[in-house]
């Protein structure tokens, strides 16, 4: 299982004003893509994310898996559960790549074991 | 890139025992979540007023820095402990090592008309100290209006013969960092101290009005130090409504565009235009030139240019 992890030396904020805008149009299924809805800052330089890298960016805590921030964000947007991990994944890869996220693997933890003894009345 | 409040804001707290109401301006800069703030204290209204600021800072959490002058009140402050990082500002003169705290870390010198000649001797006094940055900001035109009635902006002759007699010396500044607000003095530096001054690899160009902002001693909001246009009062209004003014978006959409004398210039691509604060106070446009480009550029613009007041 892929956890991932905020680069502690990554500050950012969430663009309040312009994250509701993005929402805005993303509900009228107009074009938002291009709108930078989190601004991020790394060694001095400025980045920002847009509205689908925003609510992926918000959802990592280190303790979330890829899979369950792949099934929020499809679930926000409507995506095919397939699909939207793989593109997360994407993302995630690239941010990787700058060093804003590390991408642990992690174990997990096992299934609850099946129920074996008796029930008390 | 648009910001819904600016990212970094630079407050002068106080000038000459003059400040306004202290504790709602950084009500009011923490409303704004930067996630930069450089305090500016100059004198004892400041140093009494530093850790009511920083507390009401903090309920934001922005990374604070906290520019001092050299006087014995101010390295007190620092051994009280603030979570804040301080840089001492050393004035003009070298000889600054033995005044400054135990622990000492960064010092800011700004090259302006009068002081550009001292580079060298601060650049060879920082070398040999323990001091990890120099800080070389541009000149606080607000504050230089209002200290002296002009701003002493370094002619790139001044800036250029500074950072030759610089390289002359022969200096090299291993595990130390020059950060350097002018572009065109960065890259001339650069040449000397490749290692030190960083490749601006993500140099975005002048952030006056999009990333950055300035908060005077008074409340009053401005794009920058270096850009003396009044925004508005973050005394009388929040940052974010004085923010979202139909002027701070003008002065946006200029420092954004290329300036007339820059297209075609294959420099453009690393200045982005340089400082768009220089150019407005060389000539009155915000979307002139930088006055301290060496590039040779038509001598007036093609079209005429707006000006902001």
């Amino acid at each position: 299982m892929i956890v991932p992890k905020r680069n502690p030396d990554v500050v950012w904020r969430l663009e309040k004003g312009l994250h509701a805008m993005a929402w805005d149009k993303a509900r009228k299924e107009e074009e938002f893509e291009d709108l930078g809805v989190l601004t991020l800052m790394v060694k001095g330089g400025i980045h920002q994310l847009n509205l689908v890298g925003a609510e992926i960016w918000t959802r990592i805590n280190g303790i979330s898996t890829l899979k369950k921030i792949s099934g929020e964000v499809g679930e926000l947007f409507g995506w095919e559960e397939g699909e939207t991990e793989e593109a997360v994944l994407e993302f995630l890869t690239g941010i990787a790549e700058q060093g804003w996220v590390t991408l642990n693997e992690s174990a997990g933890r096992d299934p609850a074991p099946p129920w074996k003894g008796s029930r008390k009345a | 890139m648009d910001f819904s409040v600016p990212v970094r804001i630079r407050w002068d707290v106080d000038f000459r025992e003059r400040s306004g109401r202290v504790k709602r301006i950084a009500r009011r800069i923490a409303e704004a979540s930067p996630l930069f703030v450089e305090l500016h204290i100059s004198g004892k209204r400041g140093f009494s007023e530093l850790s009511g600021i920083l507390a009401e800072l903090q309920k934001a959490g922005p990374h604070v820095s906290v520019h001092l002058p050299l006087l014995p009140q101010a390295t007190g402050m620092a051994r009280r402990g603030y979570p804040v990082d301080y840089i001492w500002d050393v004035g003009a003169t070298a000889g600054f090592v033995p005044r400054l705290p135990e622990g000492a870390a960064a010092i800011s010198f700004i090259p302006d008309e009068e002081t550009a000649e001292e580079l060298p001797e601060i650049v060879a006094e920082f070398a040999e100290s323990d001091l990890a940055e120099l800080h070389l900001p541009n000149v606080n035109a607000v504050r230089a209006v209002a200290a002296r009635g002009h701003v002493p902006v370094p002619g790139i002759d001044r800036l250029r013969a500074a950072a030759e007699a610089v390289a002359s010396l022969g200096l090299s500044l291993p595990g130390k960092r020059l950060v350097v607000h002018d572009f065109f003095l960065w890259k001339a530096l650069m040449r000397t101290f490749p290692g030190a001054t960083g490749d601006r690899v993500e140099f975005s160009g002048c952030q006056a009005g999009t990333a950055l902002a300035y908060v005077d001693w008074e409340g009053n909001l401005y794009p920058c130090d270096s850009l003396p246009i009044r925004l508005g009062s973050i005394e009388e209004r929040t940052l974010e409504e004085v923010w979202n003014s139909p002027l701070r978006g003008r002065v946006a959409d200029t420092v954004r565009s290329t300036p007339w004398a820059c297209d075609g210039c294959a420099e453009h691509r690393g200045c982005l235009g340089g400082c768009r604060g220089m150019a407005f106070l060389a000539s009155g446009f915000l979307d002139a030139p930088d006055p301290a480009c060496p590039e040779e550029r038509p001598s007036a613009p093609p079209k005429i240019a707006s000006s902001e007041s």
